[in-house]
Parts: structure tokens; sequence; C-alpha cells
């Protein structure tokens, strides 16, 4: 070997340290920064996500690897480019021991390491559960239902008592791959159609929800958290079976090594399977996949139960109603009716909303328990 | 008391006979449990034939119909294809006995891409020079067996001479015509040898096994919609099994071709030309095709082996040199996995892309896979979010931002490769620089 081996492709000057997913491009570390930092910004501004200056925006933060570099890269970008935007971390407490309790201090470290407001939303205060005792009261399979299901609406509760319309997530481009491939394994129509979109608003939620890392590869987020050596919590949900994901996941891992862009590929394919029919925003099944903040650890079998449990609940006439909504065009001129839920006034498309259906359950053998949800009234 | 037969009785007497007999007949012992329901050999076929018959309703006997529709049978001389070209025999053989005519002719055609591929068959048969194939001998005895049909071996190369002129495949034809299987005797043998460096030097261009694979698909897609084209054939009949389906759709979705998904799984019109699309055994799994095989007696008909085709393992190949379409067959043939094919051909036959209507039109057809082009995602969106007609200032500025993201930068004096090409093209072919593509979309 000569002694130009290896030189970075871009600087040409510095050694090449990493490979690129990609493209198989060999480059520097400054380099891989760099363009990690360029293809996120590229991203927020090809798909306006920061549409207004001036506005407060939330980062879902688990501490984890994807929202902690989100957090990171966002501060740098919003310095360096001057979206104009605030960002704040939002935080929810499922109350998990060994696993949220430590990733919340981690939280709590970033928030002073990027000079940003914290707010932690906890279950225990919303639904007067925590993930322990539901875990020890439906046991492990069938806990993820719950978990996104409540995580979903305590994500917008959160974001409401900030005052903020716009939930930023740490997706990245493989759980959006895993997400298209499992969709598909699971002959999920309506989810397929809109689970790769980079920004998402339903009529059940208030909120915005996007995701900048929608085409940062995994590899390459734990790379970059790696060198920025940003502080970060590593370990899985305890409670995670991920038997499902966990299907799509080896498959994806396995294409992956064959040709790496695959992830980027099936992202690519899944953005073309939107499509009019059900169009993002029109219809909101609602299922607990889009509100895992990680988007990991669902069970199929158990989101359709979830699902076929929740139609029956609906009266005919809803059913009919959402029937509709699936095959209205595209100008909109037909809206689901958007109630609110009876027992906690936050926004449902049923008479009560799928959380507090779950909390009911979960009340029904239990000596009763005060369900600290009146107290979240008045922000609606 | 002996005389008293208690409801419990009742319930279990003819519960047990039937447990020993056929669940449909009830005459024969039941051979196989399919679909939760125990069924005798017969039944069995019963079930398989009619889920052909149900996809062979414009093939039926009409009183006025006056000339015989032609069909062309694709086969790779597996097991589904020789399933499916007994099945058709049947069905044929039935009408010739009911209306003294049958309603179709059949034109077996088989792609050889061992040149390119260098399969088995080169390995089990070390001298090539007058030696027979395994796929020859195959085809050999599908012809004694099968009298009806007639049969025809095209090598993959010949997708270079076969768009040129209409004569080239009438010559190929009245020369093979007699001995169709030994095409080292036919006129064209300089012409193939010229077409199959050009194939060589394509497939060498790229990058990975993977690739190779994906586009030596294409090209006998093309070849065999190019034959039918040349012979008149009214539709193309393809063995795919729910099983093989599922894994196409998997693949296809991997390779980044989202947005052809509709056109390369439903039966019917292609864009390519006038030939419709037939797949009789997409509700069929490829378990079932291998039991019927086992009960019709047709492996020897097969170049699969009934070992190679039951065992879990298949041959190992370097885990490096797998092609995506390879590992989702893997996928499906695993058990637990299997019942997932239903859910992945039912989706996505279901989709349905509102902006399909006027697309090729719009965007026309991609040069590589002749299926229509895609759209970048964010124009599409756009489009039918604000409805904005001149996408033209924009656009710049997009293209170069997917090549930013996707990582898909045209090479050297290829600037508009992105109108021509559709993604999955555009990454099959990634750095093979400018290509040598034999067909043309008409």
């Amino acid at each position: 070997m000569t002694g130009n081996m290896h030189r970075c492709a871009i600087c040409q000057t510095n050694r090449a340290q990493v490979i690129r997913p990609k493209n198989g491009q060999k480059i520097c570390k400054n380099c891989f920064l760099e363009v990690f930092e360029l293809e996120v910004h590229t991203t927020i501004v090809e798909n306006n996500i920061f549409p207004n200056r001036g506005e407060r925006v939330a980062i879902g933060a688990s501490g984890g690897k994807d929202s902690t570099v989100l957090a990171a890269t966002l501060k740098a970008l919003n310095e360096r480019y001057d979206y104009g935007v605030e960002f704040v971390l939002l935080s929810i407490d499922e109350g998990i021991h060994g696993y949220r309790d430590d990733s919340l201090e981690t939280v709590k470290r970033n928030a002073g390491q990027y000079g940003m407001d914290l707010c932690i939303v906890g279950y225990d205060a919303l639904y007067g559960w925590t993930m322990d005792k539901v875990v020890e009261k439906v046991g492990r399979k069938g806990n993820c239902t719950y978990c996104g299901v409540f995580r979903r609406q305590a994500l917008d509760r959160g974001a409401k008592r900030l005052n903020i319309s716009h939930i930023l997530t740490g997706h990245n481009a493989d759980d959006i791959a895993e997400t298209v491939l499992m969709n598909l394994l699971r002959g999920d129509l309506p989810r397929l159609g809109r689970c790769a979109e980079i920004m998402t608003a339903s009529l059940t939620s208030p909120m915005r929800r996007s995701k900048p890392l929608k085409y940062a590869y995994e590899k390459e987020i734990v790379l970059y958290a790696h060198y920025r050596e940003l502080d970060y919590f590593s370990t899985e949900c305890v409670y995670s079976p991920e038997a499902f994901r966990g299907n799509a996941r080896s498959l994806l891992k396995e294409l992956e090594k064959i040709r790496p862009s695959s992830v980027l590929d099936i992202v690519r394919s899944g953005e073309q399977l939107v499509h009019d029919m059900i169009s993002p925003g029109k219809l909101d099944c609602g299922g607990p996949n889009d509100q895992c903040e990680e988007g990991r650890g669902l069970v199929g079998s158990q989101t359709l139960s979830n699902k076929s449990t929740n139609s029956e609940l609906l009266p005919g006439a809803v059913l009919e109603a959402s029937h509709e909504v699936a095959h209205q065009t595209t100008d909109g001129s037909r809206t689901q009716t958007i109630g609110v839920c009876g027992k906690c006034g936050y926004m449902s498309s049923q008479p009560t909303c799928k959380a507090c259906v779950l909390v009911d359950s979960l009340n029904k053998t239990e000596p009763p328990v005060e369900v600290l949800l009146s107290g979240d009234r008045d922000f609606y | 008391m002996e005389f008293e037969i208690t409801m419990a009785d009742i319930a279990k007497l003819p519960k047990t006979a039937a447990q020993n007999l056929c669940k449909r007949c009830k005459l024969n012992p039941p051979e196989i449990t399919m679909r939760h329901e125990a069924l005798c050999r017969d039944c069995f076929q019963i079930y398989i034939r009619t889920k052909f018959t149900r996809h062979m309703e414009p093939y039926r006997v009409k009183k006025h119909s006056k000339t015989t529709k032609k069909l062309l049978l694709a086969t790779s001389l597996g097991v589904s294809s020789t399933v499916l070209l007994d099945t058709l025999h049947w069905h044929r053989a039935l009408q010739v006995e009911r209306a003294r005519r049958s309603e179709y002719d059949v034109y077996v055609v088989h792609i050889d891409e061992t040149a390119v591929t260098g399969d088995i068959t080169s390995t089990t048969n070390p001298s090539n020079n007058n030696t027979t194939t395994t796929a020859d001998q195959c085809l050999e005895k599908l012809k004694e067996k099968y009298t009806q049909f007639e049969f025809v071996k095209f090598p993959l190369e010949e997708i270079y001479t076969i768009s040129e002129s209409t004569s080239t495949i009438e010559d190929i034809i009245s020369t093979t015509s007699g001995l169709s299987i030994d095409q080292t005797s036919t006129s064209t043998s300089t012409s193939t040898s010229t077409s199959l460096i050009k194939l060589r030097t394509l497939l060498s261009s790229l990058n990975s096994r993977a690739s190779q694979i994906d586009l030596i698909n294409i090209l006998r897609t093309r070849l065999i919609i190019e034959i039918a084209k040349q012979r008149d054939c009214e539709a193309i009949f393809f063995a795919d099994s729910m099983t093989k389906m599922a894994a196409m759709v998997l693949a296809e979705v991997t390779k980044g071709r989202g947005h052809a998904l509709p056109w390369l799984i439903s039966d019917g019109p292609t864009p390519y030309g006038p030939a419709k699309i037939v797949r009789p055994f997409r509700e069929l799994s490829k378990s079932e095709i291998i039991s019927y095989t086992t009960f019709t007696s047709l492996w020897p008909y097969s170049i699969i082996s009934k070992e190679t085709a039951t065992s879990p393992q298949r041959p190992p190949v370097k885990a490096k040199n797998q092609t995506i379409d390879e590992i989702m067959l893997k996928f499906f043939d695993d058990v637990s996995n299997a019942h997932l094919s239903t859910n992945v051909v039912k989706t996505a036959a279901k989709l349905e892309f509102a902006d399909d209507r006027d697309r090729i039109e719009r965007l026309g057809l991609c040069e590589i896979c002749g299926l229509p082009m895609d759209e970048d995602p964010r124009v599409r969106k756009l489009k039918n979010v604000v409805r904005v007609d001149n996408g033209g200032g924009a656009g710049g500025n997009l293209s170069d931002a997917d090549a930013r993201i996707y990582c898909l930068e045209p090479p050297e004096g290829e600037e508009g490769l992105k109108e021509r090409r559709c993604y999955g093209c555009r990454r099959s072919t990634l750095g093979a620089g400018k290509i040598n593509w034999p067909v043309n979309n008409r």
C-alpha cells in the first residue's frame, strides 16, 4: 500500500475512517459529521419542517441514541442555519423501573448540555397506572399496546401543556424500513400508506409530528453519537418482546448485509406507497404503532385484536362515517367528525378515547383507583 | 343399559369416523392436511384444479369463437412450472374431450440463462460439447409427455437480437421448430455469440450479484414478452405461487420499486404490450404445489429434485453473494413465516395509486424495466396536497437534494438519467456507467 491509501473521498486529505452504508463512500470523521448534519438539514429544508420562525417545537426525548442525536444535531443546525425555532425536550415517564428512571437521568443531563427546557409527563399522574403496574396486571404479552396508546396521548398532553403544536421524534431510516416491511407482512394497508411519511397530522391529535432523522441510518446515528461523544442511555426497554418487529428487523439486517442501500430503498418504496385513497391526516386508526416513540416493541396480533374490539365499540353511524373517510378524495370536502372523549375530554372519534377504554379495562377488576384525568381537562 | 345412547355418544360417532376419512368426499383416507382440513389426494387435486380453473374463464370453449387463442406458458422447469404445464394439459384435454376442440393452443417457452448464471447444469455435465444439459433432458421428457404443446428454448442473450427485427425471430422459429432444443445448430449461432458477449459485458459492469440477478430477471421477463408479441400470443402464463409472489413483493420493495408494485404483481394488461399476464397459481402456496407434485408423480418432469424442494436447507451460497430475491424466498420458505405470504400478496394487490391513470403519459416508462416511472416523493406529495402544476422552479432544487439524500448521483455525462430510469433500476445499475441495453419500450 502506498502512502495515499484510503484517503477521504470528500476532502481527499484525511484518512478515511467511515464507510457510508448509503453509497459505500469511504470518508473521514470530520466529513462524516458534516455530511450527516447536512443531510438532516436538507431533510428539514426540503420538507419545510419548520415553516414558522419563533415557533417552539418539542423533541420527544427518551435519552436513547436517536433522540439524543436528534437534539444535538438540531441544536447545532438551528444555530448554523438559523431556523429561528426554540426546542424543548419532552419526555414520557412510563414508570418502568430500571429502564426509564435511569434514562430520564440522561435526559435531564441532556437538557443542561443543550440548554433546552425539559418537561416530563408521567403515566402515573395521567392514568393512575405505571407500566410496571400494567405489566403486573396484564402480563408481558400485550403490554406494548397499553404503552403505545398511553404514550401517544401523553406526548400530546405534554406538548399542549407547553403550548406547543409540533413534536419531533427520533425515528430513523431503519425504524421506518422495518415498519414498511412489518405493515406489508401483517397486511395493514392504511398504515402502509402513511408509515413512511415524514410529517403526520391526524384528526384525533392536534399535533404535527415530524421525523427529521427519517433518512439517517441507525449505524450512522450510533457513529455520530460516538464521534460527538454524546451522553446517551443504551438499554432496551425491559418489557420489549419485539416478536413481530424483531422478525422484520432480522430480515432487514440480512438485506443490509448484501446491499447496504436496502434500508434507504425500502424507505423510498414506502414513500411511493403513500396513495390518495387513504391520505394521511384524513383517517386515523390510531394504532399504537405510530405512538411508540421509538416505534418498536409492538406485537402485530395484539394490534389487530385491539383494533377489532374498538370497532365493535363504535356505533354503526360512526363506523359508516369512518368508512366514507377512507374513500374520500384529496380535496378534503368531507371530514370525519371528531368529538371529545366523554371521560377525559381528550380528542376522540369515539365516545370514549382509547386510553380511557384501556384504563377502564385495567380498573375493572381492581379496587377503585382514583384516575387523575380530570386535572387535565382545563387544557382542552 | 346397553341400549342407552347418550348425546355424547352421538356427538362422538361421526367425528371419530370422519377423522379417518377425507373431510370432503368422506370416502378415502386423508393424505394431506390443508388449511385445517384433512383431504384425500383426489379431493386435494380437485381443490388445486378449482383454484386454477377460476383463472381460465376467458379461455373456456365459446360457441362462436373462430380462432384458436395462443397462450404462452413461461417455464423455468421448476416444480410450479411443471405443475402448471400439467394442469393446463388436463384443462385443454378436457375441452377437446367435451367440445371436440380446444379454445387455445399452448406455446411453452423456456429461457436458458445458464450461459450467464453458470448453473448446476454445467457442473453436472462437465463436457459441454454434444452433451445435453439437465434442462434439455427435462424438456425432452416434457415433449414426450405433453404432445399437444409446442416447446421452445431461447437463450437469454436472444434479447439482443429479437427486438431488432421480426425476421430474426421467424428464422429462429423455423430453424428450431424441428429440433428446437439444439440451439447450436441454428443459423443464428454467430449472432448468438456476439449477443452473449454483449450480455456478459452488461452484467459484469454491475456492482453485485444482487444487481445482476435483478437485471437478469428483468431481461427474462422482457424476452418472454417480446416472444409473446412476435408469436401473437394473447396471454402469458406464469406459474408463480402465492409464496413466490410474496417474496417478489418484498424483494421489489427492497429494491426501491414500491411505485411499480401494482404492475409487478397484478394479472391483466401490462405497460409492455398487448399480451395479458395470468398467474393461475396465485392463490396456492408453494407447499401445496409440492404436495401436488408428489401426488401426481410429476417430480421426474422438473429440474428441481424432490430432495432440494422439500429440504429446508438450501445449497449454501456465500452470505454476501446472496441476492435480495433469494433472501426473500428463504424468508417465506421458513414455516413460521409461510402464513404471512397471504397478507403480503393481498395487501400489495389492494394498492391502488390514484395518480396511476395518467402516470404513464406524464412520466413515461423506465428504459430498463419498462414499467412506469416513479416520481420524487416530495414532488408527488406537493402535487397531491397543494395541487401545484408548475413544479418547475422547485424541481431543480429537489433533484439535487434527491441525489444527496438517496445518494443516487447520476454518473458523469448521464445527467438526465432520473427522467429515464426508475429508482430501482438506477440503484441496480449504479456505477455501471453507460450500458448497452437491448430492449426498447414501444
